[in-house]
């Protein structure tokens, strides 16, 4: 109990009594700080487009390059937004990445070399993203393998299907106009994979903020067995988390073959440790620490636009891994030691009025 | 053991916190080769008194503390007292259930300077093999800690203490150690204290459980508001060395003034039960009937708190019924789940408040988290949520009144209150409470029986599982004493005093003096 009120206040109303009204404008005073500390990676990315487009005004400051940003991050964002899912309720989906993969190929696959009808073979393709979560929601939830375990040991599968349906090479051929369309086209000068990726995170934070189902997949990962003896039926949220997040990834897969136009067993899997990256950088600015959508969408594009502005600068191409690796490492550390001076503040306050939250009891 | 220092004398010890004298001026005599029972009811100071004792608390000036010969600053430091042979085994045991005992017993403080001394396995066996022989035990050192039954464990733990590595043992306190033992297993606990104490050990033994403190004990010091109030011997005759002398001691005065507003809750008898349960069994019920009325408060308490608690987890469907037979208004009642008790109007707060809330979520989504029905679950009013719950902060007077608040900064009384309205809005016809005011301050728990009391008024039939018997004592209208899985005594009314139940959860024959063997 790091910052608890000390003494209970039986009466509201009246004037209060000092260490109550404490309680109150502590209250205040943690969440303007507590703002202050999540706003820090959004400032961090507006410092960044400045500098960049100060320095590099002819090429970064263009609304060509601000689109070729976005449209090359719209498929990291689904993937990452099909982790979230997983991860808000407590679980790892190790396996997006390889989701995305083996959908790609599949579509390729059924309508190039198979000649399926390409409506069917999507909408197959699509189940069986979701099949594959379903998957991992038997392991994790049916059985209770370890979700980190359970969807290394599914990606890992996944790995070797993908090359055996592929025969090791990259489909090009068979590719939907449409799905084509949606990855690479654009809409006037707006890339509609842009407005793809909007309608995911539109539903997903509807799902995540208005609806119950979001409420109990936060409970679930606050806890799993307290949100059990709150009525939570924790199992169906973390197997269906589990199945959307297949379901997310899958689409995303489909993205990636309409945005470069092949498959490959090596296209997904390089999405994992950024979309995960992206996600725990985002709980720096969720709600109390929390997993969030807003939150990822910043750490993408923090990642992207400092990457393409060091590259425009001349940085070399190792650049961006290192890049990637240490603002995840800076900004998670910043937060957790800002969090850490915030308690050790509040606790020298309790102690100065000489309130003691530990040891108000006796037990 | 004349001629030698006791092995502990602490004197003149006051503590305070917030200004309110918790302690005052207690002096602590343990001899060597007594066991020095401490005892008290809750907040009397027993555990402000161990852990002035172990250095966790700095006494308010003043005060000494002798060890043998060692006399010691306070708060004393871990390594002085390890130095001095003070060992302490808590409630906890400090065992890790998955390791083995030989591995437990390398894990004993101390060790850490040792920690890369080459050791095979097989020594460290045989060295865990010979200190359990010579208190008579001969367990396998690789047996798993969790395999072993609880009093073994306690064994095992009290073992591991006095005979470490870290010197000769003066002083063994052992604070509620014996406090998760079925009632039939204290025996051969209580004998291996016996034999620590004909060792020349000082045993300072902290227990509610008072068979036991008057079966094991040379000596006992009773505590109440702080104060020394009562030191009895065991050869001053059974008129003086008695529960009866004992529990008054413990309670005073205040046992015998007459609870406050309990009338409220006297029900006519021939109203039919809300909740019956009959003959049920489980991991400890061995056949518990009882019946609950709408509108009453009823109590139910028992020597081993998990013994009462399961009762209540079953109840909520957290828990499985082995048999036996529940009704809820006249229709059969198995809860398969939480979710399933939670349609059937049965609401339960756990013990734990990490099991009762979700510390890191918000107090309104922690207050809603039962109900969201009425903001509807496909699209959620977040607005009427927040408003709804700003209403029932202001009603139950939780401090402060926000609620975007994460619930884990509030203080353990205003916690607890968010933990009851999140019931108590969702309209149960039983809530169960578990231990509903542990950690609780003064004022709110005041607060806490308030609310419980005006809801049990509009018919709510509330089941309180406490081990703290004030507490079941004031609130409840009738209380239930659990004794080996069965309801053995039954207390209402003007005979339902702490000092009674306190004799009802002592069955007077199981006390009989255990000497060193």
């Amino acid at each position: 109990m790091p910052e608890s009120p000390p003494v209970e206040k039986p009466t509201r109303g009246a004037i209060p009594p000092t260490s109550g009204s404490r309680g109150r404008t502590a209250g205040i005073a943690d969440r303007v700080r507590g703002a202050g500390s999540r706003l820090s990676v959004p400032a961090v990315l507006i410092i960044l487009i400045v500098l960049f487009c100060l320095l590099r005004p002819e090429t970064f400051a263009t609304w060509d390059n601000a689109s070729t940003i976005a449209q090359n991050e719209m498929v990291l964002l689904i993937i990452a937004l099909a982790s979230i899912l997983p991860l808000i309720v407590g679980e790892f989906d190790l396996s997006v990445g390889y989701i995305a993969s083996i959908t790609a190929i599949l579509e390729a696959k059924l309508i190039g070399g198979d000649g399926w009808d390409p409506v069917l073979a999507t909408v197959v393709v699509l189940l069986i993203g979701a099949a594959i979560g379903a998957a991992n929601a038997f392991l994790v939830v049916g059985i209770g393998v370890n979700s980190f375990i359970a969807t290394l040991g599914t990606g890992s599968i996944l790995v070797g299907f993908s090359s055996y349906i592929s025969n090791n090479k990259t489909l090009f051929e068979g590719i939907p106009q449409v799905l084509t369309k949606l990855g690479s086209g654009h809409f006037g000068r707006v890339p509609i994979n842009v407005l793809v990726a909007l309608a995911f995170v539109a539903a997903i934070v509807y799902l995540l903020r208005y609806t119950a189902f979001g409420r109990y997949m936060y409970a679930t990962g606050g806890g799993r067995d307290s949100a059990r003896l709150a009525g939570v039926p924790t199992e169906s949220i973390r197997a269906a988390s589990l199945v959307a997040s297949g379901f997310v990834a899958g689409c995303a897969g489909l993205l990636e073959l309409g945005l470069i136009g092949s498959a490959s067993a090596s296209i997904g899997p390089e999405f994992l440790l950024p979309a995960l990256a992206a996600c725990f950088l985002g709980t720096t600015m969720g709600e109390n620490g929390r997993f969030n959508v807003f939150g990822t969408i910043v750490a993408i594009f923090l990642i992207a636009v400092g990457v393409t502005g060091l590259e425009q600068l001349g940085a070399p191409n190792w650049v961006e891994p290192v890049f990637n690796g240490a603002a995840l490492i800076i900004a998670v550390s910043v937060t957790l030691i800002s969090k850490r001076i915030g308690s050790a503040r509040n606790l020298a306050a309790d102690t100065r009025t000489g309130q003691s939250p530990t040891e108000e009891i006796e037990k | 053991m004349a001629g030698q220092a006791p092995a502990l004398a602490l004197t003149g010890a006051s503590k305070s916190f917030n200004g309110r004298t918790v302690m005052h001026d207690v002096s602590l005599t343990v001899g060597r080769g007594e066991v020095h029972g401490l005892v008290g009811a809750n907040g009397a100071g027993k555990s402000t008194l161990i852990k002035t004792v172990s250095g966790f608390h700095a006494p308010d000036g003043g005060g000494s503390l002798r060890i043998g010969e060692a006399t010691l600053p306070l708060p004393a430091g871990p390594g002085a007292l390890m130095a001095a042979g003070a060992r302490f085994v808590h409630q906890d045991l400090g065992l890790m259930p998955s390791l083995s005992i030989a591995e437990n017993f390398t894990l004993e403080p101390g060790l850490s300077a040792r920690a890369f001394g080459l050791k095979t396995r097989g020594q460290e066996e045989d060295a865990c093999r010979a200190r359990l022989r010579r208190f008579g035990l001969d367990h396998d050192p690789r047996t798993l800690v969790g395999d072993l039954a609880v009093s073994e464990q306690v064994l095992v733990a009290v073992v591991r203490a006095v005979t470490d590595a870290a010197g000769a043992t003066t002083l063994l306190v052992l604070d509620e150690a014996t406090s998760g033992l079925p009632w039939n297993d204290a025996g051969t606990v209580l004998e291996l204290i016996r034999r620590t104490a004909a060792d020349g050990v000082g045993v300072l033994f902290v227990s509610h459980r008072l068979d036991e403190v008057l079966g094991v004990c040379d000596s006992v010091t009773v505590l109440r508001d702080g104060h020394v109030v009562g030191a009895l011997r065991s050869t001053e005759g059974s008129s003086q060395w008695s529960l009866e002398r004992l529990t008054a001691s413990m309670f005073g005065a205040a046992a015998t003034a007459s609870p406050t507003a309990k009338a409220a809750g006297a029900r006519p008898a021939d109203t039919a039960p809300r909740l019956r349960v009959a003959g049920l069994r489980g991991a400890y019920a061995t056949d518990v009937s009882f019946d609950l009325a709408p509108g009453e408060i009823l109590g139910l308490t028992g020597v081993v708190e998990a013994e009462a608690g399961e009762i209540g987890r079953i109840l909520f469907g957290a828990a499985r019924a082995r048999g036996g037979e529940i009704t809820l208004e006249g229709e059969r009642y198995r809860p398969r789940s939480p979710r399933a008790a939670k349609s059937a109007g049965v609401a339960y707060v756990a013990a734990s408040r990490d099991l009762s809330l979700l510390k890191s979520l918000s107090v309104t989504e922690n207050a809603t988290l039962a109900d969201l029905g009425p903001f509807g679950s496909a699209y959620l009013r977040r607005g009427a949520e927040r408003a709804a719950t700003q209403e029932l902060l202001d009603r139950f007077q939780v401090s402060p009144p926000d609620p975007g608040r994460v619930v884990g900064t509030l203080s353990g009384g205003n916690q607890q209150k968010v933990a009851l309205l999140r019931w108590l809005r969702t309209d149960p016809r039983v809530l169960v409470l578990h231990e509903p005011c542990r950690g609780v301050d003064i004022n709110a728990r005041a607060a806490i029986y308030r609310i419980l009391r005006d809801a049990a008024a509009q018919g709510l039939s509330v089941l309180v599982i406490s081990s703290e018997i004030e507490e079941a004592a004031e609130i409840c209208d009738r209380v239930l004493v659990l004794v080996d899985g069965r309801v053995d005594g039954e207390l209402s009314g003007a005979a339902l005093t702490p000092e009674s139940l306190m004799q009802a959860l002592n069955p007077g024959d199981a006390h009989a003096r255990i000497t060193a063997s």
